[in-house]
């Protein structure tokens, strides 16, 4: 070797050394960067050249510039995200029902109490005026306080809406943004075999966000592109093309389509995961849940004061005077089947404007015999051409579940629907007794009753009568609903099912947080940027530098000697 | 593995936030008073806390409505106490003209008396709490005890108001007016009141005319005593209406055509009857009656006059009085040549007759005690009812604290304990803060 094999030798290392510095800068600047993977250069020495009988070295070069990475912690960041995601997402609306639910002074069960309450008052002193109006307001109260819960449950649930038709945009061009940096990835890495380490920590970032917000699942084909997919298969990225996500709006309700080629795919339910999941599930669950328990409520609120009240008498004569408008329609619970027969024969007791009517099945429908079905039964009660009742009906609702749906009359002169009151606990069998309710009643529901002499606080007209109102009142302590609850029970269970479905979220949130944060340090730990590593990298690449600078000028002094020689 | 810059800010952030995010609970905590904020703090303790809440609003409902009553009760009571005073007196001047040895005009003194004893009595039957009549049953706002002459009308109904004590428990508030002065119940609830006591306003008036020498005289609220022939009754001429009575002296009493006299009782007793009436307080027709109750009504001759639209009258026992074919209630009997006959119970105006015979004073002294016992019995009913609500009361007061109570191991937080647990939480703040200012004083490049 020569020596201007060794000056070669020496600009060789003075060269990598100042890559190395350049990485070292980089990894500095991109010490705050979230995602970025500490780079690293990869030093290899020049194939020896022989001389003679001797290998000498021809210097360094830089051969690479790794990524650290992790495969095991990047996984399961993206697993704990799609958790975090789905719990992070309940929490607003979570809290929002826990503020429409309240345990404070006000809420439905003071005002249920304070209904009672006021009737109790009446009963001291039942011809009273200022008795009669203060029950005429608290019913105006109550009312209106069902009508707002109702409304905040709907509000939740449009919020929801909101959130997710204002994610769609963002969430489709990181999917339009994966594919692109998979095209990329490709075209660098096949090419030069290089790592094209930004663009897979940028990648990272996307996916991490989109496992965030969707739960999609990866996985990373042999050229180095993701596919990315929704959790129950769906496609989403292949390769370098990209799908589209769309929100779709029917009225209030809101579904998310996939478009594949001419078929659109509704997305719900195990095909989401993350946010959207967490939200879809408050929306679709929870919300649905808690607003039935809550017409069911008022329903047997309506129905149990109407049914006493509508027996008594008022200061002025008046009876069968509704006190809340009477509802339209009675719905039962859903059945899977309306040709299946679940019931048994037995009598149906109908009362509408406090006249009894018994409907027995197997002589309605003669000559068959039970077991019956769903329909034989709306038939039956149909073909009994009760006054009052307009029609029964099996409804088949949007989830291929059955109801029976009976209509009360209106009667147009007095501006009220009948009331109608079904007992059909005598025909359960396989199939529960239809128990009933009105959709939209917690909404629907007003007073009927303007008039405070038409109050029927007894069973006549005389002004000491109190019957009635005794009778309303203990109504209070009565287990109305489902047999079970008195009302404010009822709104208990209500509220403990907001309350547990909050603190299980607050729980698990916390537990995600804790698991991701830890993960965070873990990836850091492996493939963040140490400030200290780097400095120590510097001195080293300085001290390189400067050994390499040492070297060339000892090679400079060297040859001038040679060149002194001839002098 | 190694701890870089973001890992240690990370940590110390995550650990600030979870630091802060429990002090605002706490101090929140704290400030309330309260640890159920949210229905997510304690969902299993939800219900017990809508329920106590809820029961102790009723609690103090109770405890108001209890003292309204009570107040009533103890109003009432002075009423009672009065018409004691005045059964007592009126037995007093009994016993005084019992005596004998007394002038004309001395027992017309004493009639006087009884007199304004009976006008007394009225004034404490009609009495007004708040605007209210308390002895007519529902109908307190209509004065219940109306005097036509010497027949005493009840114009209010037989109804006990009731109030809820406690839960589920009710309390009798009233006294209705014609079980303690008229001594009649609704037994049956068919809007007839039977005679289950003493008619105290009749016994004041029979006590009034038997002073005055008037004993054995048949009366039906007429202030003076007629002296002409009372009338006929007689199977040739048809039914007659006694109205006219004889006050003559020997009295006679209604006389058939032979001269006889004619019985003017009901299974032994002075005829009283009444009309019946429905809920709205109109009189029942016998077809409305006869369907109502499955009663066929026949009249004396035995047709059928269930469809009939003339009022329905009933004894005051409940008996259904014997009627004529045109559906009038009848009093029938055999006259003395043995043929039947029958007069009328009605008044020229068709008002039922309440006819009563002068009793002797020895009879009504001791009718004077059983009538003022009656009222003894009612006071001591209404007086063990006040003692229920005041029991009530002492006893809901209780139910009330523990109540309390209970809500409270609930919902409010232990305020020590808190401030303990804020304490505890600031400093653990602080060292937090602390360490994140000492992480960034320790550098590297302090050392190059």
């Amino acid at each position: 070797m020569s020596l201007a094999g060794a000056l070669n030798a020496g600009k060789t290392s003075m060269f990598t050394n100042q890559k190395g510095l350049e990485i070292t800068g980089n990894n500095i600047s991109n010490v705050n960067t979230p995602g970025y993977s500490r780079q690293k250069p990869i030093f290899s020495d020049y194939p020896s050249l022989s001389y003679g009988d001797l290998f000498i070295g021809q210097g360094v070069k830089v051969s690479g510039i790794a990524r650290e990475y992790d495969v095991f912690i990047s996984e399961q960041l993206l697993d704990k995200s799609r958790l975090l995601g789905s719990e992070d997402a309940k929490q607003t609306p979570l809290a929002e029902l826990e503020r429409v639910f309240s345990v404070g002074e006000e809420n439905l069960a003071t005002e249920i109490d304070r209904f009672f309450d006021s009737w109790q008052e009446l009963s001291a002193n039942p011809s009273g005026q200022v008795e009669r109006d203060m029950v005429l307001q608290r019913g105006e109260i109550l009312a209106t306080e069902f009508n707002t819960i109702s409304r905040d449950l709907d509000t939740v649930s449009t919020n929801i809406n909101s959130t997710i038709k204002s994610e769609v945009d963002s969430i489709n061009l990181k999917l339009k943004q994966i594919a692109d940096l998979n095209n990329r990835i490709q075209s660098i890495e096949t090419g030069t075999g290089q790592s094209a380490n930004s663009f897979r920590d940028t990648r990272d970032v996307l996916l991490q966000e989109l496992t965030y917000t969707l739960g999609v699942q990866s996985f990373e084909e042999k050229g180095g592109a993701v596919n990315v997919q929704l959790p129950g298969g769906l496609p989403l990225v292949q390769s370098g093309s990209a799908l589209k996500l769309e929100a779709v709006e029917k009225g209030t309700d809101l579904s998310l389509q996939l478009n594949i080629g001419g078929a659109s795919f509704e997305i719900k339910g195990k095909n989401l995961g993350g946010k959207f999941s967490g939200l879809m599930e408050v929306r679709d669950e929870l919300i649905p849940t808690l607003k039935q328990d809550l017409d069911y409520t008022a329903y047997q609120m309506v129905q149990e004061v109407n049914r006493i009240h509508e027996q008594g008498n008022g200061l002025d004569g008046s009876t069968g005077t509704p006190f809340f408008q009477n509802p339209g329609r009675h719905q039962s619970q859903t059945y899977r089947a309306a040709d299946f027969a679940g019931f048994k024969d037995g009598d149906i007791n109908i009362t509408v404007d406090g006249e009894e009517h018994t409907i027995n099945l197997a002589t309605a429908l003669a000559p068959a015999t039970g077991p019956f079905n769903l329909e034989q039964v709306a038939a039956a009660i149909d073909g009994a051409g009760i006054p009052g009742i307009s029609s029964a009906t099996t409804l088949e609702l949007d989830d291929g579940s059955f109801v029976l749906d009976i209509q009360s009359d209106f009667d147009s002169t007095n501006n009220r629907y009948s009331s109608v009151s079904v007992d059909m606990s005598a025909i359960a069998d396989s199939y529960e007794a239809p128990k009933f309710s009105m959709p939209n009643m917690a909404d629907l529901i007003a007073m009927a009753l303007k008039d405070p002499s038409k109050v029927a606080a007894g069973s006549s007209s005389a002004p000491g009568d109190n019957t009635k109102a005794l009778e309303i009142t203990a109504l209070k302590d009565k287990k109305a609903v489902n047999g079970e609850d008195t009302f404010v029970g009822f709104y208990g269970k209500m509220t403990a099912r907001v309350g547990i479905e909050a603190s299980q979220n607050r729980l698990e949130r916390a537990g995600a947080h804790n698991a991701l944060t830890q993960l965070q340090n873990m990836r850091d730990g492996a493939a963040g940027v140490s400030l200290e590593e780097e400095m120590i990298a510097l001195i080293k690449y300085q001290r390189g530098f400067e050994a390499s600078a040492k070297l060339l000028s000892i090679v400079d002094e060297m040859m001038e000697t040679i060149i002194s020689i001839k002098r | 593995m190694k701890s870089t810059l973001s890992t240690t800010y990370r940590s110390l952030n995550n650990e600030m936030s979870r630091l802060s995010s429990r002090l605002e609970h706490l101090r929140n905590q704290a400030a309330t008073g309260k640890k159920l904020i949210n229905p997510s703090d304690d969902p299993a303790a939800i219900r017990p806390v809508l329920s106590a809440r809820s029961q102790i609003r009723a609690t103090d409902r109770f405890i108001t409505s209890l003292s309204t009553a009570g107040d009533r009760l103890s109003n009432q009571d002075s009423y009672l106490d009065e018409t004691e005073n005045l059964m007592v007196r009126a037995k007093e001047v009994a016993l005084h003209a019992v005596n004998g040895s007394l002038s004309d005009q001395d027992l017309q003194t004493l009639a006087a008396d009884v007199g304004y004893i009976k006008t007394e009595m009225l004034g404490v039957a009609n009495a007004q709490i708040g605007g209210q009549y308390i002895f007519a049953g529902y109908q307190e706002n209509t004065r219940p005890f109306v005097a036509d002459g010497d027949v005493m009308t009840y114009a209010g109904d037989s109804n006990i108001k009731r109030l809820e004590a406690s839960p589920g428990e009710y309390v009798q508030t009233n006294m209705p007016g014609n079980e303690l002065f008229i001594g009649q119940t609704d037994l049956d609830g068919d809007g007839v009141m039977q005679t289950t006591g003493y008619d105290l306003f009749s016994m004041l008036t029979d006590l009034e005319r038997s002073i005055r020498g008037e004993a054995g005289q048949i009366y039906n609220g007429s202030d003076v005593l007629p002296t002409s022939t009372i009338g006929y009754a007689d199977s040739t001429n048809g039914d007659y209406t006694p109205v006219l009575l004889d006050g003559g002296a020997p009295p006679s009493q209604i006389l058939d055509n032979n001269g006889d006299t004619v019985p003017l009782v009901h299974a032994g007793k002075p005829v009283s009857m009444q009309p019946v009436l429905k809920d709205n307080g109109d009189r029942m027709t016998i077809a409305e009656y006869s369907q109502k109750y499955a009663i066929t009504v026949n009249d004396i001759d035995g047709n059928n006059i269930s469809t009939s639209t003339a009022p329905m009258y009933l004894h005051a026992n409940g008996d259904i009085p014997a009627f004529n074919t045109a559906g009038t209630p009848i009093l029938a009997y055999t006259a003395s040549d043995g043929t039947p006959a029958a007069i009328s119970l009605l008044n020229a105006d068709d008002s039922p007759l309440q006819l009563r015979a002068v009793p002797d004073l020895q009879t009504l002294l001791s009718d004077l005690e059983n009538g003022a016992d009656q009222v003894r019995s009612k006071r001591g009913l209404m007086g063990n009812n006040a003692a229920r609500l005041d029991n009530a009361k002492h006893h809901l007061e209780g139910v009330r604290i523990d109540l309390k109570q209970i809500l409270g191991r609930y919902e409010d937080a232990d305020i020590i304990e808190v401030l303990t647990e804020i304490t505890k939480t600031e400093t653990a703040f602080e060292g937090a803060l602390k360490v994140t200012g000492q992480v960034s004083r320790l550098s590297i490049l302090d050392y190059m």
